[in-house]
């Protein structure tokens, strides 16, 4: 192991060594402008100092000026005027910002060009992350996107391992679905926001300024989301050129940005290529049962500013994900299922990716008003490759849409601002490529694994459903002084199956101003909901064209207190309440219909109880509390910061419908029977796949001087729960042709002992990552050098277990599944911490 | 006027609510509706007379049987000849065979069977799939080239396989 460290190293310290050469220190520069609202214009010919770094600036004609701070942070600014001094405090977060400091009270309209971007957000269930802050977080790999998962309520599924891996680089936000979230991108859809290593995200980290994560109850501009919502602000513009590229045993990745057209315009492009596969991989040092990713993403953004009240911009993003993985059978022991998935041994290879094009125009008239139109079209894509015994299934499915949305903000009154949006889209769901099925459907012992003369064989499945869809929302926002009352309603409507769903929320909020720095209580709750635009579950030919909306009831309060200026503390209790939650149904039908299998059209084609596979009967609810202790940065000091949070939850799930398990009598039934039955369901609450009950993550960072930082993070959480294996099929399916017996894993289907689904957990799962970085600063830019060791206490953490196929049931299979972050050498009892290097260079 | 406008908007947010409640449980609904008239509407099953029209159709195929026994068959009455062949002697008509068949199932002397044991419906069902195997035999021709063993091995296998999974499926049924 040491001899492979020092192998990797010595390429990298040759390429560092290229580059060594002295420069001076290069501070964070960037660009402000003196902006006085009631006359609309920059006020020119004033002093402004900084006081943190106690140099003064005089703005020009148009209220700009140059200035430069040691680092990013909050940093006070004075404005000396003949008739006194106004101070006003702005945050500066990256080199090359330009932002605005008004110097009168107007409620700031939505998306103007002049401003930073600091919205009227809502306190409740929200948590605003500073790029700066996330950066460096160590232990997320060099990925900032990756420090969401240290927020409260957020778990991110492990990709590597065992368990439920169905999840494949989302997240679980206060025990709902990992499906069940919305990403935005400056308000445009992206289909997921990690890459399938649940390490690094399809957006450039430097294009991204600032990440908001609702996790409760979000506001009414916000659609189809029973989880959270994540939303990805990106730079908007820079004062100069800038480009950076960033190289690590990971990914590579690069950005370039730059103002055009004389600073009436913006252009900013980054890319990812990750090499994880090629790297690490190739070191034969991750566990057994554990394959790895290849992936590419890009973000291309131009805007361009005609005049201050129109401005049009174009957004390009695409990701682009593949990886072959080794799943172990779907731990749900329901002989209605298809017959594929209870067929151990199933490798799949698989595959995501997204293209998402926007271009906007927005309008702002005056302070008061703005709309903005956006026409997008976007493109999530699923590729599946699955390969059981010698079939193989290879299919493609999409689910784009061109859409035209609007968004108004409007300021009423001092008291009230009304925003509102509409948006019209045209969608499809589409499958084209091969499946797998039964060559004769009356065999009903097929052999997956003869290979000579095969049972299965592939069937093409291509198939389209085309819909459209229109939503509405408003919110009112009051403010009578510190407090605020926020309604809003959603109406969203889908045309395929003539279903609408309608949505009010409501948020209030209060602030004691006199209780140190303030004290803020606040609460809301609301009805929202999701259409599963991309799932089968709304194919005319193999789902249920009259699925209904997933929804969710959800309610939050708590409280907020801003101790110091750098320490605050947040409480928030949440309970969500889950109906309408679709499940696979293998009752529900309809009177008749065509045979669902095409290849018997001609002696069967119409079947009567046509299936149509899944229904609105699922239900749930999560229930728990969250603390959030954070410390920040004194500006222009060398400070530490970090922060605490932890979770309490719990989360459970109903299918709501018959199950024989459930059932005392195993006798065999007529389908008239079992159908009858159907209506009475018997299932009970089962514990959510994701529940963890206890979730702590403590990070702490510290930048030591100009030249060094530090951080750490320890996180420590509850293992989720997985269904155990409890014997085999006793290798009933053989290969005719190499003779190799296939064990498959059998689960319980007896809800009244301790085996039943999601009935254990592992160990509780705890990391201590640490990160160690070094800037090396020259006038044309900086280098940033880091070093990251992951889990570095070598705690053998487990995910869920692994079953081998190639063995039966016995003490020694299934074994618990090793945890990704632990490198060990097969062969060798040696172990060794998780570790990544990486170089940023900027210029 | 106002009255005209406010009589409307009532008339829409009426319109509204009902469309979306129907909305929300159509499919549903209309499921349990349709399975539970069905259910209701269907004659209690009988297997007894099922059986009996089975054997009956059994009977009219096996007496055309090449191994028939030539004597006996001309002799006996079709149901005496197919119950004797059926219960090697011991019985000889269609009401006792079918009788002692069905407590045999319904009844069976090993103990760990008694779970399994079928339910009337599905009884008649299977029975009438094997009504529907002998009748397709009588049809096609089999019942003069196929030995009378052959022909009821097939009977109880795979002579009436898709048929029982038929019965057994809860969706995507035959039409017959």
């Amino acid at each position: 192991m040491n001899s492979l460290k020092i192998n990797l190293n010595h390429k990298l310290l040759l390429t560092i060594l290229f580059f060594l050469f002295i420069g001076e220190l290069s501070a964070t520069a960037f660009r402000a402008r003196i902006f006085s609202r009631k006359k609309s214009a920059g006020e020119a010919n004033v002093r402004v100092l900084i006081f943190e770094t106690k140099k003064a600036y005089v703005t020009d004609a148009e209220g700009y000026f140059d200035a430069e701070v040691p680092e990013a942070g909050q940093y006070t600014f004075r404005i000396l005027r003949d008739s006194g001094i106004q101070e006003l405090k702005k945050s500066v977060s990256q080199e090359g910002e330009v932002i605005t400091l008004f110097t009168d009270e107007v409620a700031k309209p939505k998306g103007g060009i002049d401003i930073e971007g600091q919205k009227d957000k809502t306190i409740l269930s929200r948590y605003k992350v500073r790029y700066d802050e996330i950066k460096r977080m160590p232990g997320t790999l060099g990925e900032a996107l990756n420090g969401l998962q240290t927020l409260p309520g957020i778990f991110a599924p492990p990709f590597f391992g065992g368990g439920n891996t169905s999840c494949l680089g989302g997240l679980v936000i206060r025990g709902s679905g990992c499906n069940t979230n919305t990403y935005l991108y400056d308000d445009l859809p992206i289909f997921y926001a990690f890459h399938f290593d649940s390490i690094n995200s399809v957006i450039h980290n430097d294009l991204i300024k600032t990440i908001d994560v609702y996790t409760g109850a979000y506001p009414a501009n916000f659609a189809n989301a029973t989880g959270g919502v994540i939303e990805i602000e990106s730079t908007e513009t820079t004062k100069k050129r800038q480009s950076s590229a960033t190289l690590s045993l990971l990914l590579g990745q690069a950005m370039y940005q730059t103002p055009i057209f004389n600073g009436k315009g913006y252009f900013a492009a980054g890319g990812k290529v990750g090499w994880l596969d090629k790297t690490i991989g190739s070191l034969g040092l991750i566990p057994e049962g554990i394959r790895l990713p290849q992936y590419n993403s890009s973000n291309v953004k131009f805007v361009y500013n005609f005049t201050p009240q129109h401005q049009i911009s174009f957004t390009s993003l695409t990701a682009n994900d593949n990886f072959v993985a080794n799943f172990s059978s779907k731990p749900i022991n329901d002989p209605t299922q298809d017959v594929l998935s209870t067929v151990a041994g199933a490798r799949v290879a698989a595959g995501q990716a997204f293209r998402t094009l926007g271009l906007r125009y927005t309008w702002t008239p005056g302070t008061n008003f703005n709309n903005r139109l956006t026409l997008i079209n976007y493109e999530p894509i699923v590729k599946t490759n699955v390969k059981f015994g010698s079939i193989e299934a290879d299919f493609l499915a999409k689910a784009p849409y061109t859409g035209l949305r609007q968004d108004l903000s409007w300021t009423v009154a001092k008291f009230l601002k009304v925003e509102a949006g509409t948006e019209y889209r045209v969608f499809s769901y589409s499958v084209s490529g091969f499946g797998v099925q039964q060559r004769d459907p009356n065999n009903f012992s097929p052999n997956p694994y003869n290979t000579t003369n095969p049972d299965f064989e592939k069937r093409d499945i291509t198939q389209k459903t085309q819909s459209n869809y229109a939503n509405a929302y408003s919110t009112l926002k009051f403010s009578f002084g510190n407090l605020r009352i926020e309604p809003g309603a959603r109406y969203d409507f889908v045309g395929y199956s003539n279903k609408g769903a309608f949505g009010p929320r409501g948020l209030v909020s209060y602030k004691f101003e006199g209780i140190r720095k303030g004290l803020t209580i606040f609460g809301g709750a609301g009805d929202y909901f999701r259409y599963p635009f991309f799932d089968q579950a709304i194919s005319r030919e193999s789902g249920n064209p009259n699925i209904d909306f997933e929804k969710a009831r959800k309610y939050g309060g708590g409280v907020e207190l801003q101790a110091t200026d750098e320490w605050s503390f947040k409480t928030e209790v949440f309970k969500q309440e889950f109906r309408n939650l679709i499940v696979d149904d293998p009752f529900i039908s309809e009177a008749f219909g065509l045979n669902p299998d095409k290849a018997q059209w001609v002696t069967k084609p119409v079947v009567t109880n046509r299936s149509l596979n899944y229904s609105n009967k699922g239900s749930g609810w999560a229930h728990g509390y969250e603390l959030f202790i954070k410390k920040s940065n004194r500006p222009g000091t060398k400070d530490w910061f970090g922060w605490i949070s932890y979770t309490w939850s719990q989360s459970f799930r109903n299918r709501n419908q018959y199950s024989p398990d459930y059932d005392l009598s195993k006798a065999p039934l007529s389908g008239e029977e079992a159908r009858i039955r159907s209506l009475f369901p018997n299932t009970r609450e089962i514990i959510f796949e994701n529940d963890i009950t206890h979730l702590l993550s403590v990070v702490y960072g510290w930048r030591i001087n100009e030249d060094y930082q530090i951080g750490g993070r320890w996180i420590y959480r509850t293992a989720f729960p997985y269904t155990p294996v409890v014997g085999d099929d006793g290798g009933q399916f053989r290969n005719p042709t190499n003779n190799q017996t296939y064990w498959n894993p059998t689960y319980s289907n007896n809800p009244y002992n301790n085996d039943y689904i999601n009935s254990r957990r592992q160990a509780p799962y705890a990391r201590f990552d640490i990160r160690f970085d070094k800037f090396l600063n020259y006038e044309w830019g900086y280098m940033n050098l880091y070093v990251e060791v992951i889990n570095i206490f070598m705690r053998e953490n487990k995910q869920g277990e692994n079953f081998d196929s190639s063995r039966p049931y016995s003490r020694t299979n299934p074994v618990p599944q090793d945890d990704f972050y632990l490198l060990r050498p097969p062969g060798s009892g040696f172990k060794s911490p998780f570790f990544n290097i990486g170089m940023e260079v900027r210029f | 006027m106002k009255r005209i406008f406010l009589y409307s908007l009532l008339a829409i947010v009426l319109q509204c609510n009902n469309s979306e409640k129907n909305s929300q449980q159509d499919y549903q609904t209309s499921y349990r509706n349709r399975i539970l008239l069905l259910y209701l509407a269907r004659p209690t099953p009988n297997p007894q007379t099922a059986c009996i029209n089975s054997t009956t159709s059994s009977g009219a195929c096996i007496i055309k049987a090449p191994d028939r026994d030539k004597v006996l068959s001309a002799v006996l009455t079709q149901e005496q000849y197919t119950v004797s062949a059926l219960t090697l002697g011991r019985l000889s008509t269609y009401s006792a065979y079918c009788t002692e068949s069905i407590n045999n199932i319904k009844f069976p002397s090993n103990p760990q069977a008694r779970a399994q044991v079928p339910s009337d419906s599905l009884l008649e069902c299977t029975f009438n799939c094997q009504k529907t195997y002998w009748d397709t035999a009588l049809r096609v021709g089999s019942c003069e080239k196929i030995n009378t063993q052959l022909l009821f091995t097939d009977s109880v296998g795979k002579g009436i396989t898709s048929c029982v999974v038929n019965c057994n499926r809860q969706t995507n049924n035959s039409l017959n």
